[in-house]
């Protein structure tokens, strides 16, 4: 499968468009980077605009994840709602659509079970980290400061625009 | 809150040093589950246990491993 680079461009005024370019998989981080920099300055010696940023679409294949359905039970609508607090006091959400019943506290409560297994070992994706091969990759906020506690965990339900 | 931050570490120590963390929640009494985050946020604080995600074989591994 190949991977996405799109480059955002303004003109004067500060409207943004953009324009993509698909390039072959199977390499790093530093080959897309070297590509992004080398197509945008090709672009760049030919258009009036300015280039905003680049940003790289990398597609992992999830053909191996096992029990990948959508049960009868699912619902984009019914969500569970994260907060969390990353080292530099920012905070992160995160909405995760077709919540389970499982993940939920008790009837009386919007509260998700954060010491349930499949809930915890999420939050801890989250706050530790996951280690992969070649070390551990940790979410963090869009400064890159890494998620440390977890403020909320609660279910809600959205409206996704369409008839359900 | 410390009596149970023990008793899961002694656990982990008990299984060789890693404890898959659904066998703990399993084992410890009902009332205390809601009590567990807490407490391994104990035992993450004072670099006893901590909290490992992990990918072996294509299969998440959710466990706690002893520190020092």
């Amino acid at each position: 499968m190949s991977q996405t680079i799109v480059f955002t461009i303004a003109d004067r005024s500060g409207t943004e468009a953009e324009t993509s370019v698909r390039v072959t998989s199977g390499l790093n981080v530093n080959h897309y980077q070297g590509f992004a920099v080398a197509f945008a300055n090709a672009l760049n010696n030919f258009i009036y605009g300015k280039i905003l940023r680049a940003v790289c679409y990398v597609f992992p294949t999830l053909a191996g994840l096992v029990g990948n359905v959508a049960t009868s039970s699912s619902d984009v609508e019914h969500v569970g709602k994260f907060e969390f607090l990353t080292a530099s006091g920012e905070r992160v959400k995160c909405n995760i659509p077709c919540l389970a019943e499982a993940a939920i506290l008790a009837y009386d409560s919007d509260d998700l079970n954060q010491a349930e297994p499949e809930v915890a070992a999420l939050i801890a994706a989250m706050e530790t980290g996951i280690a992969v091969f070649g070390g551990t990759i940790s979410p963090c906020d869009a400064g890159g400061s890494d998620i440390v506690d977890t403020i909320f965990a609660r279910e809600a339900f959205r409206n996704s625009g369409s008839r359900r | 809150m410390e009596e149970l931050a023990n008793q899961i570490e002694s656990q982990v120590v008990a299984a060789g040093g890693r404890l898959a963390y659904k066998t703990v929640y399993e084992t410890v009494a009902y009332e205390q589950r809601q009590l567990l985050p807490k407490a391994i946020k104990i035992l993450e604080a004072g670099q006893r246990v901590k909290r490992e995600v992990s990918v072996i074989d294509g299969v998440n591994h959710f466990d706690l491993v002893k520190l020092g």
